[in-house]
């Protein structure tokens, strides 16, 4: 069985990859999503309109081979609208049945924009489903396929009821317009449509990551997560009981996906986006900082993102690096490979003091400035 | 009362240690200290090709190269030091990986302060700070680089050089 996880944990991580190609700044989105399906709990993405949301949620679905359901809701969305129409002919027998072919009911993976614009119906339907995979209506009573919903809105909800509702998405993630600096890199991966969108891992694969999550031993790493509690309470930061042991999904889920059996401090870093608002996840950060400053993975752009590790920014530069000293062109494009040499070494001085290069970018620097030489 | 005038309240002096910044800030601008690191910032600015160029601006002033861009314009030669925006200073262009021990409020006020005892500064100026070796920099009057300039500049170097 270990060696199947292990086997499912790299094609995950593949699909990850693959999904991730070509958006820009959405890898920790991506990774995200994946790592909630694992953990079998539920995304959130807080973002204006128009940041790929939706593309990023697609994307992981085409690389899971998953059905994939996707919806705007509004004010006046009908709970047939996801849910699937009356069956008209069970009707006539006295029973009130959904048709949910091609609906949410039978999606792997679903995305659902404007989710707290849905009216108490459809919520109400919804908690069922996020909470126990179940989908009630009338007689209708079945289990459903879905692995991970993913709702999006523009903002966190104000009203106390909505809020309840938005408690059941235990990851949350804060996504904003592509910076200054990543904008030419927007427009080049726009312009070029072509993406192989096969499927690059499989739902056995994922549901085999997720029995291995559930068997994932995590008393080692259950104190520091009390302790990574009381820090963030002592910083104001305040996580309900709920999110507070269901945040241990995510952490096995981590370890799952590491291929580790036994949860370590490697694998908190899930922890910052349990927090809810996008103020206290940067305080998160701050107060998680020590804690979390050994995180280890194969998700590194999240890993990075919650941990800033030193050890996690330079674990990325340098698979960065290894992959462009290993693609040296052999004729003609020689000087567009030596600008990204520059900016792989740009990046290097510009992340850390030149006295404080954590391994391996000491001798990894070196490399690369021979090859500008 | 006697007729002496109070004493002067000692000069309160802070110093300023540097450690390694948590969360890298985004790099803006990039700065070279001394004539043999100008020199080879200059060579390589006069290999770029000239849309790259046209998107850096720089200023040359007694002991530095000061350039401004776009992350991704910036160059590189080995010993330059990146500079960001310090978030709590808007007047600061700060080491990139780097972080004082003092609020940036405090230590722009310092440097808007010490700039007005020298003369002349407006309180607006922009500042690049270097830890090491410890180095104020005045951005102001920054220019489009165009490589007759970039070859001036250079010629002044060596004209200088021992």
């Amino acid at each position: 069985m270990a060696r199947d996880a292990a086997a499912a944990a790299k094609s995950v991580q593949a699909a990850v990859r693959s999904a991730s190609h070509g958006l820009i700044e959405r890898e920790v989105l991506v990774e995200l999503i994946a790592l909630a399906a694992i953990a079998q709990e539920h995304v959130l993405v807080i973002g204006e309109p128009g940041t790929a949301k939706s593309e990023a949620v697609r994307r992981v679905a085409q690389s899971l081979g998953g059905q994939f359901f996707e919806y705007l809701l509004g004010r006046f969305t009908e709970p047939s609208e996801l849910f699937g129409p009356i069956d008209l002919a069970k009707l006539q027998a006295g029973r009130v049945e959904t048709v949910t072919t091609g609906m949410l009911p039978e999606a792997d993976i679903v995305f659902l924009d404007e989710v707290f614009l849905g009216s108490t119906a459809i919520l109400n339907s919804l908690l069922s489903v996020l909470n126990e995979r179940r989908y009630r209506r009338g007689h209708s009573l079945r289990d459903v396929p879905l692995r991970v919903c993913v709702g999006a809105a523009n903002a966190l909800p104000e009203d106390v009821a909505l809020a309840a509702f938005a408690d059941r998405f235990l990851v949350r993630v804060f996504v904003s317009a592509v910076p200054d600096s990543e904008l030419e890199a927007l427009l080049s991966a726009g312009a070029t449509q072509l993406r192989d969108d096969r499927p690059t891992a499989t739902l056995a694969e994922l549901d085999c990551l997720v029995r291995a999550r559930q068997a994932v031993d995590l008393t080692g790493v259950q104190p520091l997560l009390a302790h990574a509690v009381r820090l963030l309470r002592q910083c104001g930061i305040s996580l309900t009981d709920r999110r507070i042991v269901r945040s241990q999904n995510l952490v096995s889920a981590a370890a799952a996906i590491s291929g580790r059996q036994v949860a370590t401090r490697q694998d908190l870093w899930p922890l910052v986006y349990v927090v809810p608002t996008a103020l206290e996840q940067e305080s998160a950060r701050e107060a998680l900082r020590a804690l979390l400053d050994q995180s280890d993975g194969p998700l590194v752009a999240a890993q990075f993102d919650a941990s800033a590790s030193a050890s996690s920014r330079a674990g990325r530069i340098a698979e960065a690096a290894e992959a462009l000293l290993s693609d040296e062109p052999v004729n003609g494009e020689r000087e567009a490979w030596q600008l990204r040499l520059e900016g792989i070494l740009r990046e290097m001085d510009a992340s850390f003091p030149r006295d404080a290069l954590p391994e391996p970018l000491p001798g990894l620097r070196e490399r690369v400035a021979a090859r500008l030489a | 009362m006697s007729g002496t005038r109070p004493a002067a309240e000692p000069t309160q002096r802070l110093t300023v240690h540097v450690a390694a910044q948590s969360r890298p800030l985004t790099p803006c601008a990039v700065l070279a200290i001394g004539d043999p690191l100008r020199c080879t910032l200059l060579d390589r600015l006069l290999r770029m090709d000239g849309a790259q160029l046209a998107r850096i601006e720089g200023l040359c002033a007694k002991r530095s190269l000061l350039l401004f861009a776009a992350a991704a314009d910036l160059p590189w030669v080995d010993g330059v030091q990146y500079l960001g925006l310090d978030p709590e200073a808007a007047s600061l262009l700060v080491p990139t990986a780097s972080r004082a021990n003092v609020a940036g409020a405090l230590l722009e006020r310092a440097v808007l302060h010490h700039a007005a005892r020298c003369g002349g500064s407006a309180p607006v100026q922009r500042w690049a700070v270097s830890w090491s070796p410890p180095l104020l920099v005045p951005a102001a009057s920054t220019r489009r680089l165009k490589p007759e300039t970039l070859r001036l500049w250079r010629r002044a170097l060596s004209e200088h050089a021992p």
